[in-house]
């Protein structure tokens, strides 16, 4: 058993119960005294495995299943059915071993007393979690100066900006070194610099530190530096689990094609199986279906004097944002061509009037 | 131990921020103190030397000993941030963490007691001195013993209290109205506005058969020496079995709480 996953999580379904309110004053009135309640699958049968010193991404638009999914897998919330295993534990049993296991940061919650310099809820959690003390000033140095804040552990922590509150929650979570992290929206409205910072520091510290972190984010960024794999949910049920690089190879169908043309010389393309974006400054772009990729690029060869030619791939962040706003599309419809095309993402598409 | 010292601590330090907002609440709650002595000094003047049972030192005494208790045990602040934590999800960083509510809230609750006391010292050191010439030191050793014992389970009575009543944020969005009932109930039957003794015996009988005497009128009847051996014994033990059970029931609402809180989401 030596290299058990750190989380295993079979069949995790949660359904809320959702109070439904009747317009107005009269369904005021009746829901105080039947109410009606609409079930809601959160998430919905979700499976994966996470083994030990793994960074897994958790990407998905809002309402998507994330927070809840993580809130289970650190022992908040009781799922409806199914398991999970994280380090051998069952999370919503909230074992005290357990507890001292794992650190959950909820982005928008925090643990710091807020008229209190930073160092003393640090200090509490030293206690909380039984560090030593030489131990715990040598952690806390280290953190500090890692996250670029050691400089502002005495001031009070409603004098912080957003980000170094952000930075000591991180701290006053990593403190007791624990073996399972679960970060959800940990750079949330965080401004860019303390976003990389934060983004810089958890990759070291996953590498260093080999713990296993889970974080949810709707930022890809987030995900696309930290995380070698991805878990997409939609609508409560897993979607995608894999490398974000995959995702572009499984679900784009398209790619853009640019080619620079000398001045003077017009496209012949009539019969060519592209949708034509944009012709100016005897530049042709060109969206192209992946299966007529090559046909296309070897016909705009064979006829015209090219000068340049780009091959552009959708970008990842682009890939998941069609697939989120397509509305609960079951695995399958996504690998079918009835699906609408995918946004062009640099220029503009200005009508072409040349052919 | 060292955990809840230090939380302890955070608590004096955190409070103390708020010592002048402390120092007006204490102020303003010594208002119906002054009014209390200023009505009794005028129905004693109507020539009576003793009603039910007190001379007019007594009565002054037993106010001002019911407000000495108030300050130290009564709950101000906790109901309410107790309430706030669940239902803004406060919580929830004492259940990912090695550590336990109930402990932790406790702690603060003794942290804003002695701050409120030390604030609150000042203001009621001048009405002590009003009054000195009035005021009874308590009426032997054993009273004294009795007193700071009973003082100190009355305190962790009014705090089950006061946090039983907070635990009702895991089924009602507002607690204020339940709050108030049992400000109420408490002002009226725990001897606050005036000793128990005034009251029909069967009332009072019946009264001491609820938590809410405990809380006041008998640390102060203790302290004056009005409560003999056996009943001292009799009532340390009430105070005691009041506090078991209302542990008990607290714990077991809590977790009652806890499966609707984990079933909504944290």
């Amino acid at each position: 058993m030596q290299s058990s996953p750190a989380i295993e999580v079979n069949g995790l379904t949660r359904i809320f119960r959702t109070y439904k309110k009747q317009p107005g004053l009269t369904g005021a009135l009746k829901g105080l005294f039947a109410r009606e309640y609409e079930p809601t699958v959160a998430v919905n049968d979700i499976n994966f495995t996470i083994e030990q010193g793994e960074c897994v991404g958790f990407l998905g638009p809002n309402g998507a299943g994330k927070t809840t999914t993580l809130k289970m897998l650190a022992g908040l919330l009781h799922p409806s059915a199914g398991t999970a295993t994280v380090l051998g534990f069952t999370p919503w049993e909230r074992k005290q071993e357990y507890r001292r296991q794992f650190a959950l940061l909820l982005g928008q919650k925090n643990q710091l007393w807020w008229d209190l310099p930073a160092r003393e809820s640090l200090a509490l959690n030293g206690k909380i979690y039984r560090i030593p003390s030489a131990d715990f000033t040598r952690r806390v140095t280290e953190l500090t100066e890692l996250l670029r804040v050691d400089n502002k552990l005495d001031v009070m922590v409603r004098e912080l900006s957003l980000g170094e509150r952000m930075k000591f929650e991180l701290i006053a979570a990593l403190l007791h070194r624990p073996k399972v992290l679960f970060l959800d929206e940990p750079t949330i409205g965080l401004d860019v610099v303390s976003q990389e910072t934060v983004r810089d520091f958890l990759r070291t510290y996953n590498r260093t530190s080999e713990t296993t972190i889970l974080l949810t984010s709707h930022y890809m960024s987030d995900i696309e530096a930290l995380c070698d794999r991805t878990i997409i949910i939609n609508e409560g049920a897993l979607f995608f689990d894999g490398q974000l690089a995959e995702i572009i190879d499984r679900f784009s169908e398209y790619r853009f094609v640019t080619v620079k043309l000398p001045p003077g010389i017009l496209p012949r393309i009539a019969d060519i199986p592209a949708e034509i974006m944009v012709f100016a400054d005897s530049r042709l772009r060109l969206k192209v279906a992946r299966a007529n990729f090559i046909l296309v690029c070897r016909m705009l060869l064979d006829r015209h004097p090219v000068e340049d030619l780009e091959i552009q791939d959708v970008s990842a962040e682009e890939v998941v944002r069609e697939i989120f706003t397509r509305n609960s599309a079951p695995h399958g419809v996504l690998e079918s061509a009835s699906r609408p095309a995918v946004r062009e993402p640099a220029l503009s598409p200005s009508p072409l009037a040349v052919l | 131990m060292s955990t809840h010292w230090y939380i302890f601590k955070l608590g004096l330090q955190n409070t103390a921020a708020y010592r002048t907002n402390f120092f007006f609440g204490a102020l303003f709650n010594l208002v119906p103190l002054v009014a209390a002595i200023a009505m009794w000094r005028a129905i004693f003047a109507g020539g009576k030397e003793v009603i039910a049972g007190y001379t007019l030192a007594e009565m002054l005494s037993y106010y001002l000993i019911a407000t000495l208790v108030g300050m130290t045990t009564a709950v101000t602040e906790d109901e309410w941030q107790i309430a706030t934590d669940i239902k803004d999800g406060g919580i929830s960083q004492s259940l990912v963490r090695p550590i336990r509510y109930f402990g932790y809230r406790l702690c603060l609750f003794s942290a804003n007691r002695l701050i409120y006391t030390a604030v609150a010292l000042l203001p009621m050191a001048a009405i002590v001195a009003w009054n000195f010439r009035y005021i009874l030191p308590p009426a032997n050793l054993l009273s004294l013993v009795g007193f700071v014992c009973s003082l100190a389970l009355s305190a962790l009575l009014q705090f089950l209290l006061a946090y039983l009543t907070a635990l009702l944020a895991f089924w009602v969005l507002e607690i204020s109205t339940f709050s108030f009932m049992l400000l109420a109930t408490q002002r009226l039957a725990s001897g606050e506005m005036f000793p128990l003794d005034l009251l029909p015996s069967w009332l009072n009988h019946l009264l001491l058969l609820t938590p809410f005497p405990y809380c006041m009128f008998f640390p102060v009847s203790v302290y004056m020496g009005r409560v003999n051996a056996a009943s001292l014994v009799q009532g340390l033990a009430m105070q005691g079995i009041w506090i078991v059970m209302l542990f008990g029931l607290a714990r077991v609402i809590w977790h009652r709480g806890l499966r609707t809180y984990t079933a909504v989401g944290g």
